[in-house]
């Protein structure tokens, strides 16, 4: 196909519903990065998961501040067991690494999305909107 | 050891070693491991005077004769279709040919465009391959489709992980058994017997040797990402870039420009092999 032939086609197209489609595109492509992997387990870090997540992080972390000031407590300081997407019951032994993990992964993810998204709403013509990436 | 494998053998119509460098060279890019090549002398020899750096960017090169040849129709770029040969189940000796304790089995007509791949080394699961596809015009849901209509969901042998082990070897050897009863399995479930597909013939073994069950109670579990991309014949790929790849298709009966960030299995080789020196080059220079 000449370039001139596919210019004309792509200009032919509806732009609004290749902007709808791109960002679609885009979003999966957040879903696929939005994902950690830690010891043969898949967390998905959608809202609900991180934000149960921090509550049991701060818990842990006030409870080992506790220890390690040397406070009478009741509470022992245990590993965090986590749900993973299959529902399978996973103790995070390293929850400080696995916190870290969670943000590198999920803020690039964020940030792939972000950058992508502006783009496509930024593009004027369908051209533009391909050419996003 | 763990390592990706590709089968190429070229027909009259399509040049399968040429695609097979351009899916390679993204592949490694992206995934980071060794990659072998399952081809003949014919279309290895081809690829090396046209390419002579494939020679270094296949980790083994492993000769064979490629065997049952059929015919089928193949869909090009222009709209039109063609009939060739189709040489496509010494696949199913993957399991044999495979010199990696853990093999990625990706088709030549893939595109590796991220990083999710990397995540299915270590796995538990025995063999890996998704039956979930979408499509470049994203619908509501990602879509299964079954052998026919009351039938199983076809598992795509598009990208395949599997590990060395009884129950991987026994998964090849059932599925070699559905091959030899193609006539047979296809009445049973109703699909066409004119193509021997390996989709097909995979779908079955994993259906048998699970049990008829699925999920996580199947011998065959998803890839990381559940779904591939699947552009259909219809969809013709007209540029490439790093990690992004367009095709033109239809939506409504009007002309739908669509690039997309993931990976993605091109069915029309045609569009793809136009595109092909690009992709090389592109990932030559990273």
């Amino acid at each position: 196909m000449e370039q001139s032939e596919l210019d004309a086609l792509i200009a032919a197209a509806d732009k609004r519903a290749v902007y709808v489609n791109q960002v679609e595109h885009a979003k999966a492509k957040f879903r696929s990065l939005n994902v950690l992997y830690w010891e043969g387990h898949i967390f998905e870090l959608n809202q609900g998961f991180l934000s149960y997540l921090y509550i049991k992080y701060m818990e842990w972390l006030s409870t080992r501040e506790r220890h390690l000031e040397g406070k009478s407590i009741d509470i022992p300081l245990e590993p965090v067991i986590l749900l993973d997407k299959n529902e399978e019951p996973v103790q995070i032994t390293d929850l400080n690494r696995f916190i870290e993990e969670v943000e590198e992964c999920h803020t690039e993810a964020l940030n792939y999305y972000h950058d992508t998204y502006t783009a496509l709403k930024l593009s004027r013509t369908t051209s533009e909107l391909i050419e996003v990436g | 050891m763990r390592g990706m494998l590709m089968f190429a053998h070229n027909n009259d119509l399509f040049d399968y070693g040429k695609m097979a460098y351009a899916s390679a060279l993204s592949a490694i890019h992206h995934i980071g491991k060794p990659i072998s090549i399952v081809t003949d002398h014919a279309t290895w020899e081809k690829l090396l005077s046209e390419y002579p750096r494939a020679m270094f960017t296949f980790d083994h090169a492993i000769l064979i004769d490629h065997q049952n040849t059929h015919q089928r129709h193949f869909d090009l770029a222009d709209g039109s279709t063609k009939k060739a040969k189709y040489h496509n189940t010494s696949r199913l000796d993957a399991y044999e040919l495979s010199p990696y304790d853990e093999t990625l089995l990706i088709d030549t007509d893939v595109l590796i465009q991220d990083t999710s791949l990397q995540h299915v080394w270590g796995s538990s699961a025995y063999v890996r391959m998704n039956h979930e596809i979408s499509e470049l015009v994203l619908g509501s849901d990602n879509t299964q489709i079954k052998l026919s209509d009351k039938s199983l969901t076809t598992f795509w042998a598009t990208i395949c992980y599997f590990r060395k082990c009884k129950v991987t070897e026994d998964f090849f050897a059932l599925s070699k058994y559905v091959k030899h009863h193609y006539e047979y399995y296809g009445s049973l479930h109703g699909f066409p017997i004119s193509i021997v597909r390996v989709d097909y013939i995979m779908t079955v073994a994993a259906h048998i040797m699970s049990g008829y069950v699925s999920g996580s109670k199947s011998v065959v579990e998803p890839l990381p990402v559940e779904d591939t991309v699947f552009a259909w014949n219809r969809d013709i790929m007209i540029d490439f870039d790093e990690d992004r790849t367009t095709f033109l298709t239809k939506s409504n009966g009007r002309p739908f420009p669509v690039s997309t960030y993931r990976t993605v299995h091109c069915m029309n080789k045609d569009s793809m092999l136009n595109m092909a020196d690009r992709i090389i080059d592109t990932y030559a220079i990273l």
